[in-house]
Order: C-alpha cells, then sequence, then structure tokens
C-alpha cells in the first residue's frame, strides 16, 4: 500500500494503521488518497508547489519571531503563514490573482530565508513567493513600479539605469584569452568600488591573468528572477552560458553571493551549466592563503563585527569561511553580533523588497546596523555589496552619531592586510 | 471573494461603516487602519485547530470588518470610547497563535493588533521586564538572553505568540516548573478598560492592601479591556542545566515518583510524561528501549550545587517506584524537537480531525482522569487514536495533555466529529472533578462549558463583565452570555 510504503520511518503510524477497525481504515485511506484536491489548481498552466504552500498555510507560524516582514510592518497579513495561505487562495481561485493587495503580499518578502532556517518541513517561504511571482508574469500582472527593471535589462543588460558594463568604466580590463574572468555584480560596479578596487589589486598581486569584460555579459538576473520575471532571467542565464562556456575561462569569480548563486545553483536547476568552476572571492582567497600563495601579514589592528549574507550563512549553509581568513590576519579583533552565523538577519534589500517596500526596507538596514554596532567596531565587514550598500544607506539614515564605523568587504580587509593599494 | 465561505458569520453588519473608519483613521492615520479584504482574511482566525481543514475547504472562520494597529494605550483609549458610542466589537490581536479560537471575531468588529507595543525595559537591580505586550514571546527572550537574563516563559508557541496572549490567557511555558506560570511572572500591567480608562497596578514583591484588581485580568482573553504594558520577573542565565530520563511500565508508579518529588519541595524546570502511545511516536525511532515503556524526562535548572542535590533526590524517587534510568538522550530528543509542529501540516490535507485537549486535575484523580478520558474519546465512533502525555506538574495536581485524531464515520462531518470529540473529554473531566483548561484558555470552542466548570462562581463572573464592559464591547460571544453554554459549533 502507498500509504505503508510512504510512513514507513513512522513505526508507530504503521503499527496505529495497522490496529484501525476497518472502515476507519478505508476512511483514513480515503482521506489519504484524495489529499491532492486541497492542492491542485485549476488554473492554466500553474505551476506552483501547492502542496508546500498548503503545509506552510496550516502551521501556526513557527517562524514567526525572526520573519522581518512580519516583524517590521507589524501586519499578520505578511507573516510566512499567512503569506502561504493568501498564495494557496489565489492558487484555488478563491482569491482573484489580480488581487491588488494579495499580489503586495506576495512582495511582502526579503527572501532571506530566515522562515526556512526554523522551519520543521524545511519550506522556504521566500522560494515560493518567487514562484508565485512568476505566475504573475505568466498573466502580465507584475506590478508596474517592478516594469523598469525589465526594461533596463533590456536597454543596458544591467537593472542600473546607466549600464555599469559602458566602455568608460574603470573595471574594464578586456583580456579575451584569460582562464580567470572576474564577473563584476551590477551593485559592485556601482556602489562598491573600493571592493572591486581591492579585489583588482588582489588579483594583479597574484598576477592573475583575468578578463572583466566580455560582450555579451549580462546581469546574472536574480534581481528579476525574484521580482517574477523568470522568462527573462533564463533568457539572460543562456545569454551568460554562451558567453562563458565560448570563452578560455577555467574560473568565475563573483564578488557577489546573488550572483555566484544564480550562476551555480538557479541556472543549473534550469538546466543551463555553466562549465568553468564558479567561485567567491572569500573561497578563492581562502584557498589562496592555504595555498601559501596569499599572505596577509601586515597587522590590521581593528576590531570589527562581522555580518553574514544571507545566501552563504542560510542559503549554503556556510558561515566559516570569512572567518577563517579574518583569524589569519594579524591584529584583528572579531567581535560577533549577537545575530550571526545562521542566525543572522536580514540587510532589508533582499528580494527585491528596496524596490516593492523601501521605506520597510531602509528601517530594516537601520535595524541591522544598530545590532551590529552593538560593539562599536572600527569596521562593519561582510561579504555581499548588497548588503554593503543597505548599510552605507543605513548610516546616512541613522540618527544616531556616536558610531564612526566604516562598512567594509572582506577583500578590502584582506588587501589591506598585504600593504595593497587599491 | 465569493469562493470563501464563513464560518461564523456576522449577523449585524456595522451601518455606519465609512463614519467609523473615517473616525478611526483621524485618530491613527491612514497607515494603521485597513478594511482591506485581504487583511480582513488574515485576521479572521488564529491557531483553532478545526480551522485547518476550514482552509483546505475554502472556509473563513469568520471576517473581521476592520484591522487597526494602535501604538499608544491613549490611542486605545480613544478607539474603545469610540467603539463604545458604536457599540462595535473590540478584539485584541497578538500574533494569532491561540488554539481555542480566543481571537476570533464571532461577531465581527474591529480587530486590535497589538504588535506596536513592542517596548523593552530591564530593571536589573529588582530583576524585572517591563514589555509592550504585542512583543513577540521569542524576540523578548532572544533580548534578555543577549543581555544575560531570562523569563523562563517558554511555551511551544513562544515564535508565534505575544506577551498579551499569555496574560489573556493565563498560559504556561515548558519551564514552569522553575520559572512559573504568567499569574506567578506578571507583577503589574497597564490596562486600557473597556470604558476607555487607562490604569496601572502598582510594582510589588507583594502586598496586603485589598483585593488585586489586575489579576481579574489574567485569563481574561480580551473581554475585560486591553492590556498594553506588564512588568514580569527575570532570572539570570543558569550555572547548569541537568537532564534525568527514566522509563516506567506503570503509569500510577511515575505518577508517584514525580508526586513524591515535588512535596519534597524539589523544583524541576520541566517534567513531562508520555503515555506508552506517545512514547512510540515521540521516542520509538530514537530510543529503542523505549517500547511499550511510559518516558519520564525531567531538566533541572539553576545553581550547580542545588541542581546537583535536586537530580539526587528526583532519581532517588524514580528508582524507589522502579524507574529504569535512560540517561540524557531522550531529554536531548526532546530539547531538538520541542519546536518542531509539523504534524497538522502534514496530516491536515488527509481529512482527519485532530486537536489536542490540555486540562488539570489532583493527584488522587490523576489516574483516574487519564484512564477515563482515553476511554471516553475512543467510545467516539471514527476517533482511532487517543493518546496522552503530561507537561506540568504541582506538590498538588497534574497538567493531562491529550491527542485525537479520526475522520467522520458515514453521514457525519467533520466538524461533528471534532465536537463529539470534546464532548466526550470535557464531560468525563468535569464529571471526575478536574478543571476544563489548563493553559489554553477557552474561547470559543470551550465557552460552553464556563457555567458547569465555575459553578456558583459563573453568576459572578457575568456581573464583573457587565460592571467592567457595560455595553459588552470587548470581545463578545466568549466566557460568559447563557447563549454561549448552548452555542453549537
Amino acid at each position: 500500500m502507498e500509504i505503508i510504503k510512504k510512513f514507513s520511518k513512522h513505526k508507530w503510524l504503521i503499527n496505529l494503521i495497522m490496529s484501525m477497525e476497518k472502515e476507519d481504515r478505508n476512511n483514513m485511506l480515503a482521506g489519504y488518497k484524495n489529499r491532492k484536491k486541497y492542492y491542485t489548481s485549476n488554473l492554466p498552466d500553474f505551476e506552483v508547489n501547492l502542496k508546500d504552500l498548503a503545509k506552510c498555510a496550516l502551521c501556526p507560524d513557527m517562524c514567526g519571531f525572526d520573519a522581518p516582514c512580519l516583524l517590521l510592518s507589524k501586519k499578520t497579513t505578511v507573516s510566512p503563514q499567512n503569506k502561504a495561505r493568501s498564495a494557496l487562495f489565489m492558487g484555488m481561485e478563491r482569491i482573484p490573482m489580480d488581487n491588488p493587495s494579495a499580489i503586495s503580499v506576495l512582495y511582502s518578502c526579503m527572501s532571506c530565508d530566515a522562515c526556512k532556517h526554523w522551519c520543521p518541513m524545511d519550506i522556504s517561504t521566500g522560494d515560493l513567493m518567487v514562484e508565485m511571482r512568476s505566475e504573475l508574469e505568466k498573466r502580465n500582472l507584475i506590478p508596474e513600479k517592478l516594469h523598469h527593471l525589465k526594461n533596463r535589462i533590456n536597454d543596458n543588460g544591467s537593472v542600473f539605469e546607466k549600464g555599469p558594463y559602458s566602455e568608460e568604466s574603470e573595471f574594464n580590463i578586456d583580456m579575451p584569452n584569460a582562464e580567470v574572468f572576474y564577473y563584476i555584480g551590477c551593485v559592485s560596479t556601482v556602489d562598491r568600488k573600493p571592493m572591486v578596487r581591492a579585489n583588482i589589486a588582489l588579483l594583479n598581486h597574484l598576477k592573475v591573468k583575468f578578463t572583466t569584460k566580455f560582450g555579451d555579459r549580462n546581469c546574472c538576473g536574480s534581481p528579476l528572477y525574484k521580482v517574477g520575471y523568470k522568462s527573462v532571467a533564463k533568457d539572460l542565464a543562456q545569454k551568460n552560458k554562451d558567453t562563458i562556456n565560448n570563452s578560455k575561462t577555467k574560473v568565475v569569480l563573483t564578488d557577489c553571493p546573488a550572483c555566484m548563486n544564480m550562476l551555480k545553483s538557479t541556472y543549473s536547476d534550469w538546466g543551463v551549466k555553466i562549465k568553468p568552476k564558479i567561485l567567491h572571492f572569500k573561497d578563492f582567497i581562502l584557498d589562496k592563503i592555504e595555498k601559501g600563495e596569499l599572505n596577509p601579514d601586515k597587522p590590521v589592528d581593528k576590531v570589527i563585527t562581522y555580518h553574514d549574507p544571507c545566501i552563504f550563512a542560510r542559503g549554503l549553509g556556510e558561515t566559516e569561511i570569512s572567518r577563517e581568513i579574518f583569524a589569519k590576519i594579524p591584529g584583528l579583533e572579531v567581535k560577533e553580533a549577537y545575530l550571526h552565523g545562521e542566525e543572522t538577519r536580514c540587510c532589508g534589500y533582499g528580494g527585491g523588497y528596496h524596490v516593492t517596500n523601501k521605506n520597510l526596507s531602509i528601517k530594516e538596514g537601520l535595524i541591522r546596523l544598530d545590532q551590529l554596532r552593538k560593539h562599536s567596531p572600527n569596521y562593519i565587514v561582510s561579504t555581499c555589496p548588497t548588503c554593503e550598500l543597505s548599510f552605507l544607506e543605513a548610516q546616512k539614515n541613522s540618527k544616531n552619531d556616536k558610531y564612526n564605523e566604516k562598512i567594509k568587504d572582506l577583500s578590502e580587509i584582506v588587501a589591506e592586510s598585504l600593504g595593497l593599494n587599491f | 471573494m465569493e469562493n470563501l465561505k464563513i464560518h461564523f458569520e456576522n449577523k449585524t453588519k456595522i451601518k455606519n461603516i465609512d463614519q467609523i473608519t473615517e473616525n478611526l483613521t483621524k485618530i491613527l492615520g491612514s497607515e494603521r487602519i485597513s478594511v482591506d479584504m485581504i487583511d480582513r482574511i488574515a485576521y479572521g482566525k488564529d491557531y483553532w485547530l478545526i480551522s485547518n481543514l476550514m482552509t483546505l475547504k475554502g472556509t473563513l472562520p469568520c471576517l473581521p470588518d476592520i484591522i487597526i494597529w494602535p501604538q499608544t494605550a491613549k490611542e486605545v483609549s480613544k478607539i474603545i470610547k469610540l467603539a463604545n458610542e458604536n457599540i462595535i466589537p473590540i478584539i485584541p490581536y497578538g500574533e494569532g497563535s491561540g488554539v481555542v479560537g480566543s481571537a476570533l471575531a464571532v461577531n465581527g468588529g474591529i480587530i486590535l493588533d497589538t504588535k506596536y507595543f513592542d517596548s523593552i525595559e530591564i530593571n536589573s537591580t529588582n530583576m524585572t521586564v517591563t514589555v509592550g505586550t504585542g512583543l513577540n514571546g521569542a524576540v523578548l527572550e532572544r533580548h534578555l538572553n543577549e543581555h544575560g537574563f531570562r523569563m523562563g516563559h517558554i511555551p511551544q508557541s513562544i515564535r508565534t505568540s505575544t506577551i498579551g496572549g499569555y496574560i489573556a490567557n493565563r498560559a504556561a511555558g515548558q519551564f514552569s516548573g522553575i520559572y512559573g506560570k504568567m499569574e506567578d511572572i506578571v507583577l503589574s500591567m497597564e490596562i486600557v478598560l473597556p470604558t476607555g480608562e487607562i490604569i496601572s497596578s502598582k510594582t510589588y514583591p507583594r502586598a496586603s492592601v485589598g483585593p488585586m484588581v489586575d489579576r481579574i485580568f489574567l485569563g481574561s482573553e480580551g473581554t475585560l479591556g486591553v492590556v498594553t504594558k506588564a512588568t514580569c520577573k527575570i532570572w539570570p542565565m543558569p550555572e547548569k542545566q541537568g537532564k534525568l530520563s527514566y522509563l516506567f511500565l506503570d503509569l500510577q508508579n511515575c505518577l508517584d515518583a514525580i508526586r513524591e518529588t515535588l512535596q519534597a519541595r524539589v523544583n524541576p524546570g520541566v517534567i513531562r510524561i508520555y503515555d506508552k502511545k506517545e512514547t512510540e511516536r515521540h521516542f520509538g525511532e530514537t530510543i529503542k528501549e523505549s517500547t511499550n515503556k511510559i518516558m519520564l524526562i525531567f531538566v533541572f535548572e539553576g545553581i550547580k550545587r542545588l541542581v546537583n542535590l535536586e537530580m539526587q533526590i528526583t532519581s532517588e524517587n524514580c528508582e524507589k517506584y522502579n524507574g529504569i534510568a535512560t540517561g540524557e538522550k531522550p531529554v536531548d530528543h526532546w530539547f531538538e524537537t520541542r519546536f518542531k509542529v509539523s504534524e497538522a501540516s502534514e496530516f491536515g490535507p488527509y481529512d482527519q480531525v485532530m486537536d489536542t485537549i490540555e486540562i488539570s486535575c489532583m493527584w488522587d484523580k490523576s489516574k483516574e482522569i487519564y484512564d477515563a478520558v482515553i476511554n471516553s474519546l475512543l467510545s467516539v465512533p471514527g476517533i482511532y487514536l487517543a493518546s496522552g502525555h503530561a507537561s506540568h506538574f504541582y506538590s498538588t495536581g497534574v497538567c493531562w495533555y491529550f491527542t485525537f485524531s479520526g475522520i467522520p464515520k458515514e453521514g457525519k462531518d467533520h466538524l461533528t466529529l471534532y465536537n463529539e470529540a470534546w464532548d466526550a473529554t470535557i464531560s468525563t473531566v468535569l464529571k471526575t472533578g478536574g478543571s476544563a483548561s489548563h493553559h489554553h484558555g477557552m474561547g470559543v470552542n470551550r465557552s460552553r462549558w464556563m457555567q458547569l466548570e465555575h459553578g456558583e462562581e459563573f453568576n459572578l463572573l457575568q456581573k464583573i463583565k457587565a460592571t467592567i464592559d457595560p455595553n459588552n464591547i470587548m470581545n463578545p460571544g466568549k466566557l460568559y452570555s447563557e447563549e454561549i453554554q448552548k452555542r453549537k459549533l
């Protein structure tokens, strides 16, 4: 019997089923067989995992205490469970797909996976919301305030108004036959230039031959995918694959966790395989230190607090590499924020939240900045240009003038310890 | 939203809703009020378990008319006065994790979300924390832990519930054996009365100054006013945490070992026993020797020397009653799984009717009530699972926590089976001398037993309600009326 097989790990349940009266057992089996009626959509071309939405919708919100959108907005409507319940009702045609308030609920999520971290069923409400948003794309229901993102991609290959990969960019290093491709993130190019300079200085210090420029290099597609433009993101994936796989590249280096996750995991889920190895700079740096090729031996006499980006800490479950690098830098003292590692808190910019809910996103950045400032560090350090941008913005919005920390990327700290000019 | 049905449909619509909304907007501003259907759907439920089946079937438990998010007690006062003038229900709402429908707007009205009341102020000399009642329990505990303290109120719902919810339901947490229940933890409160006055009780260790008025608000389930602030006891982080577990063949032996331990004034933070079925369910896969036995676990917290002594006395009592020491592994397993609430999500779509029912009784009835409730549940046609564990203990008695599951037989609907299971349990408990609820409260589900539970006190409770809330605007449809005592769900 299917049910016996399914629950073979739960011996108690098998014992219970076997001990039941025949009528009860038949009723239970009928309930089991008919379960899909509660999560089968009749909407044409509807592909969201309604089973997971139903599971999430039936939970009492066991992740609610750590769900930033709920904590910020104070609205039960946008708790993970209620987002799932709204989405379930939409999928089951109980709430119309074009209801503007229901659509707004789908966008009240930072994709930070704090929910998944605490979920006993390992469900990411964020992923489900992204799936729901792509249903909106199919039906031309993506909110107008997001349309410009798609238009910009068509115009200049990035989500920024002025393309970061323009000919006049200071980061254009055109070495077509190089084996290392430094895939600079959009945000890095525009808003985190010191980090990009540090990375370039590191590569030059290692005498690595690298390029940052390919003719048809495009945005990785993450910002578009997260807000619902899945088909556009898939087109970008295909273009990036063709560009990279047709080059001499053996290693793609990224400075952005979102880019890395797209190139490595999401593309792969879509059947788009990037052949070269894909590394984030922190992985590359630790590898070079361990091989003795990088020797950051100049003291950096600073107190730092490290902010774990959600994608690394929760998405990939990786929290130690940056800390291992810090431990090798003389003079550096790391003071951890109370919420760190897998319990990190979102910077407020994830999942397109900064575009869809700007004021709350800024508030979230301020909350996280305050948490990171508790030990009055000299530097707040991260490994994500978007998190760093959020904290830079939060510093501008902060009314608290007793702090004077600088926002840095890990690469900048390593470059400082190597005595590099950047 | 014609595809959504409403279970508790409000028959009396607010006549001048546009005017009411406009007046509320004047008090709150436009950002902290909503009449949007999506918000009303979200706030039209709590975690009353039968409403999960409603969600799957596209039925809303109820549909409030307006949702508001006040920030100050003064705003609450103005809103309550407005509601009195227009006789509109107000239902205080924290995070909606109550399991008996206390926060359901069964008569429509205004949902008053308390989440903006989230202040935290620690007094490390007095060892108190003064908190806004809309604060999430886990957010508070995390904050206290960061500063070296804990309140120790750790219900399974801590990640999805508020301080106000704990007060409203006289809640109990998993570590209540050492840190107490909410009535032990709360020292004083700020309350907005149903007629708009704001009162604050004084914070003192104890006093003899006449009746303590604020105590009546503990367990009032939002029917007597809105508690906006509370001062609670806190404690230092414990020096040692000790763990013990024992297996028993006989339930009475297990109960006697606990009773003698508590009556010797030993206070474990956590004591939990699981009957044979629940032991199989919770520990069968990890503790192989637990087959067909009763699991008993303890957690002790405090100063190392004291914890060591408490563990020694507890072990002696367990061994005296033939307990088999099983080490720390079962306790570790409990720690790992205690917040993993997934059964309702996993099994809900299989058309199951399921729920848990917690009750309390004195020691001399403890075994009798357990046996009687299990038998009465299993006598309900369609119920195929009835089991129990006990989660809170006193020198005087015990809290039993029963679980049932079933599927209606032909000709019956889910709600009928649900009601029959509850009727069988509570009538058995009341007949045997137990109390209808230990810590979940009464809500829409249990209010029909208020009169039977309270006996002659019930009339006095009705008078108190009528005096404090003359227009019956605070969370109506719960606890007090004659009509509720006869209500069919």
